[in-house]
């Protein structure tokens, strides 16, 4: 079977709250400059998810990324991931990407999927940590016409189709879909990501990742980037977290205890 | 500011009745309506959908429209969006379309705004009219919840958003209220349905419904172990105060508990009067799940841990000597 993994670089997740700031000028979140940057949380799953798939019928997977805050640290990210078991890598790089949507950012990654060619399934995170939109793996299969699932917590590949398992409300579904199609993965104990092993690290660090602009992809300029864009950022705030937490300072949990019920006695909370 | 008008909401039926987070969008929609001085609709799609029209005009709905025949009993995305497509290419566009941040909404919302060409914004916390523009605003967490952004819609298309639970209290429903209630044909068959559901696993919560609970007690993997959680959280704390169960990411992992009690990110939203959250440190995916409510009280050993910047009450202690004498206090005032 033949993969195609999307994957996104973000600032890494659990930085503390208090490290966050806004640029309303360049309608961007701040971080500190030693804060690291990784693959999103979901789409290692998603890149996980398709190792085990190529562990267990062969194939091969491709991982994509559209360059954001440095392309040189996404060409990091893909050569781990090639660490990890992926054969091939693909950055798109062009400052005509900026200041992408969900739509931008969609439509250049199907335009990237259509010039690789052949695939069987494409698989990515069903929300990247830093703008949390939760489009990308959806708007792919719209526009290149495929059938999609989220937020998929397992796949077994079953010769022309795959059976997966995705989240509803109050339990999860089995269900199969045709390939090609595309799957949104979520995170799952199944799918956490495995440590590269030194091989395979030795081998992406000699690999040269290749890099497409626009013009590659043949993408309708008005369609990427800031101009292909249908929501654009009005404002940002780091908003108030409650912040100001009344401690049951005793040391003694009794009176601790007791403190507390009368808090929320007093307030009315029970 | 474009020919499309009104105001459209995909809604939810839970048993024979609209989802209560239908009925709170049909509070946030007609704000909406009323400030851009347009008609309300809402669709439901479900067999047993039949009953939801009264009920989603007393709650401020003008036109409800029903569809009882869609070609697969369970919800399909595939399948639902079309009838939508059709719905809104025969009834005309509307302005304004939302939807719930439910896992049906979650790609039943993307498939739609990719289908009608629109701009998209999920999981919004508040929602308004520029009243320069006319054009809608919606403001929703990003990274994580660290930061609120506030999204405006480029001119001219359809502005979606999907809206999480609990945001807003519905309106008072009037009973009296008149509006339109229109059967309409699906208009489509299964050749749109795209996934084939071989089973559908119902995982049903114990204890009270954490969606709906008033209070719901959350442990994370600092409790230590399946029968602690049973103990002190499932069977202990929660019990006490009829409170439903909530839990982490990584307690639901661990085993503690199944997967329906998880609260976060990829779990349930949940926005109860009270939320107690024990040994749990307060990542910001889990907080996704619970920043709705109302009062946050968080026990934790390390009285640096996150959940306490979220907290209005705290107490820094062994969650072990905690709960067991708070339970005795709360059992003597309850």
């Amino acid at each position: 079977m033949n993969i195609i993994t999307c994957i996104k670089q973000v600032p890494y997740p659990d930085t503390p709250a208090s490290a966050y700031g806004v640029d309303n000028e360049a309608k961007k979140v701040v971080l500190p400059e030693d804060v690291p940057l990784v693959i999103s949380p979901f789409d290692e799953n998603a890149v996980e998810a398709g190792l085990q798939i190529k562990d267990n019928t062969g194939g091969t997977m491709t991982v994509l990324s559209l360059a954001v805050n440095s392309p040189e640290g996404v060409i990091k990210d893909l050569k781990q991931t090639i660490a990890m078991g992926a054969d091939e890598a693909v950055l798109l790089d062009d400052p005509a990407f900026e200041g992408g949507d969900s739509w931008s950012t969609s439509y250049s990654l199907a335009m990237a999927i259509k010039k690789i060619g052949e695939f069987d399934l494409i698989l990515c995170g069903i929300q990247a940590a830093d703008w949390d939109a939760g489009q990308v793996g959806i708007g792919i299969a719209e526009i290149l016409g495929l059938p999609v699932a989220m937020p998929v917590t397992k796949i077994a590949s079953k010769e022309d189709r795959v059976q997966i398992e995705y989240l509803i409300d109050n339990g999860h579904d089995v269900a199969e879909l045709p390939l090609p199609c595309v799957l949104a993965i979520a995170s799952d104990e199944t799918l956490m990501p495995r440590i590269a092993p030194l091989p395979g690290i030795i081998k992406a660090k000699k690999r040269k990742i290749p890099t497409w602009t626009a013009a590659d992809i043949e993408a309708d300029m008005e369609m990427i980037g800031a101009v292909g864009a249908k929501t654009a950022v009005k404002e940002l705030n780091i908003p108030e977290l409650g912040g100001s937490c009344e401690f049951m300072t005793s040391e003694d949990p009794e009176e601790a205890a007791g403190m507390l019920v009368e808090k929320l006695k007093n307030e009315n909370i029970i | 500011m474009t020919e499309n008008n009104g105001v459209l909401i995909c809604g939810e039926v839970d048993g024979d009745k609209p989802s209560s987070v239908s009925l709170e969008l049909l509070g946030i929609g007609r704000i909406l309506a009323d400030a851009l001085g347009e008609k309300l609709s809402i669709v439901f799609i479900d067999k047993s959908a039949d009953n939801c029209g009264q009920t989603a005009v007393s709650y401020g709905a003008d036109t409800v429209y029903l569809v009882t025949d869609a070609p697969t009993e369970q919800f399909e995305a595939a399948s639902h969006a079309s009838i939508i497509e059709k719905l809104i290419t025969d009834k005309g566009m509307p302005g304004i379309l939302l939807l719930g941040q439910s896992m049906t909404g979650r790609i039943l919302a993307p498939m739609l705004a990719f289908r009608l060409k629109a701009g998209l914004v999920m999981d919004c916390l508040g929602l308004e009219i520029d009243p320069d523009t006319k054009g809608l605003l919606v403001q929703k967490p990003v990274s994580g919840g660290n930061v609120l952004a506030t999204y405006s819609f480029k001119e001219g298309g359809i502005q979606m958003a999907t809206v999480r639970r609990k945001v807003m209290d519905p309106a008072e429903p009037d009973e009296g209220r008149q509006g339109a209630i229109e059967i309409i044909p699906a208009g489509v068959d299964s050749s749109a349905v795209k996934i084939s559901l071989v089973e559908r696993v119902l995982e049903e919560t114990e204890g009270p419904n954490i969606e709906t609970a008033e209070t719901v007690v959350a442990g994370g993997r600092g409790i230590g172990s399946t029968e602690e959680f049973e103990e002190y959280i499932k069977n202990g704390l929660a019990a006490v105060l009829n409170a439903g169960v909530g839990a982490t990411r990584a307690a639901v992992d661990a085993g503690y508990i199944t997967e329906p009690h998880q609260v976060g990110l990829t779990g349930k939203i949940v926005g109860p009067n009270l939320y107690i959250a024990v040994a749990l440190s307060g990542a910001i995916q889990h907080m996704a799940g619970c920043s709705g409510a109302r009062n946050i009280v968080a026990i934790n050993r390390d009285e640096n841990a996150q959940i306490f910047k979220f907290a209005k009450f705290g107490i820094a202690a062994d969650y072990k000597k905690v709960v067991p004498v708070l339970m005795e206090k709360l059992k003597e005032v309850l």
